[in-house]
């Protein structure tokens, strides 16, 4: 089972903090929600997590060995992830972006046509980057991060571009996937956030602000206060998808 | 070595080689075809780039360093034999690229095919224009490639 720790993490550029402090520990199988307003240090977090970016300060360590000690090749293996920004310098198809994910770890992966399948887009296998919509891009995107059955997902508002339907399928696959692995990921919807994941962290200038269970989230007074908001909660009904504020 | 040698290298050229240059030529080019194809799956991941290169399990920065490593040694072993003939390094790869897309294991095969081709073709141009006279390979290959060169400059300065 896939842990992730990290200690004192601490990264500034020039004079700015980014991340202060930062120490956590999460094991699987979990849905970790990471919140936070803009500028908070969610997504150094997750690259720091990914090992993409090395901290000032402080140690990352999955399953007790810390990051100087794996290739990047056995990262790519054993971690799906799935950074904010992807804009590829030339024009691949989907079925090329989804092999290249693949194949950094082909012995636990299904031939790229049963994923392009499993994940509806083998309509789609030789539509290139440029003629995709950005929820097709997503989609891809997810398809090729969890190609290899990763223990460990990291990925940075993966629901950034989606409608509110897609926006919940992709929550539900998450959540799913999380019965049998780590998934930690960057997230904007709070509702979305309060609804599907275990566990949730709230960062605010570049510290831990607090790291509760989901339910117990809304109660924490430095929640609203880390966004300037003051908030409502309503309870969904049953039979409803999503609640809309309205006023 | 005499100043018409020199001259000629610096414009670039095709001479008939011996048997020996030929063996040592097949050699550096099935050798550097082989080093080419081993980079495929990195040079396919940098096109994502940098960080989705690293979440699919590359090393950029260490890779890139081999990449170029091994694409300067190719090209010096080519430059040695032919001269600087200019421009063919960037048509050839745009060409392939138009013709059979971005994955590398096929476009690197493809552009030397091409880039063969084109210098094959500019060769005889050479040879005939001015007949008896050879004018440099370099000069009509530049005649070419300076257009092509604008014509991608247009293409990427267009909004």
């Amino acid at each position: 089972m896939m842990r992730v720790a990290c200690q004192g993490l601490g990264v500034s550029a020039g004079d700015t903090v980014l991340l202060d402090d930062v120490s956590l520990s999460f094991t699987a199988p979990a849905l970790v929600g990471i919140l936070g307003p803009n500028g908070a240090g969610k997504s150094t977090l997750l690259r720091l997590l990914a090992g993409y970016r090395q901290p000032d300060r402080g140690v990352v360590s999955w399953d007790g060995r810390p990051h100087s000690n794996w290739t990047a090749a056995e990262r790519g293996a054993a971690c799906g992830y799935c950074p904010q920004q992807f804009e590829p310098a030339w024009n691949y198809s989907v079925a090329e972006i989804v092999g290249l994910g693949r194949d950094r770890n082909p012995g636990k992966a299904a031939p790229v046509g049963a994923i392009l399948q499993e994940n509806g887009l083998a309509a789609l296998a030789a539509r290139r980057w440029s003629q995709l919509s950005g929820g097709e891009r997503a989609r891809t995107m997810l398809a090729a991060t969890l190609a290899t059955k990763p223990s460990l997902v990291l990925a940075d508002e993966p629901g950034a571009s989606l409608d509110m339907r897609h926006r919940l399928a992709l929550l539900e696959r998450l959540r799913a996937y999380a019965g049998r692995a780590l998934v930690i990921v960057v997230m904007h919807d709070l509702d979305l956030a309060l609804r599907f994941c275990d566990r949730l962290v709230l960062l605010d200038h570049g510290r831990v602000a607090a790291d509760r269970a989901a339910d117990a989230m809304l109660d924490d007074p430095a929640f609203a206060a880390a966004f300037g908001l003051r908030l409502q909660a309503e309870p969904r009904q049953a039979d409803r998808d999503w609640v809309i504020g309205l006023g | 070595m005499n100043l018409q040698v020199v001259l000629s290298w610096t414009l670039g050229g095709i001479q008939t080689p011996d048997g020996t240059g030929l063996v040592l030529l097949a050699a550096l080019v099935l050798g550097g075809l082989l080093l080419s194809l081993s980079l495929a799956r990195g040079l396919d991941l940098l096109g994502l780039g940098d960080e989705q290169a690293f979440a699919f399990g590359l090393d950029p920065v260490r890779f890139a360093r081999r990449a170029v490593l091994v694409g300067a040694a190719i090209v010096a072993a080519a430059v040695a034999f032919g001269g600087l003939v200019a421009f063919v390094g960037l048509i050839a790869p745009h060409l392939a690229r138009w013709w059979i897309g971005p994955r590398h294991r096929a476009l690197m095969p493809a552009s030397a095919l091409i880039g063969a081709a084109l210098v094959a073709f500019c060769d005889g141009i050479a040879r005939a224009v001015l007949p008896p006279a050879e004018i440099p390979l370099g000069l009509v290959t530049a005649l070419i490639g300076g257009p092509f060169f604008l014509l991608l400059l247009a293409r990427r300065l267009r909004p």
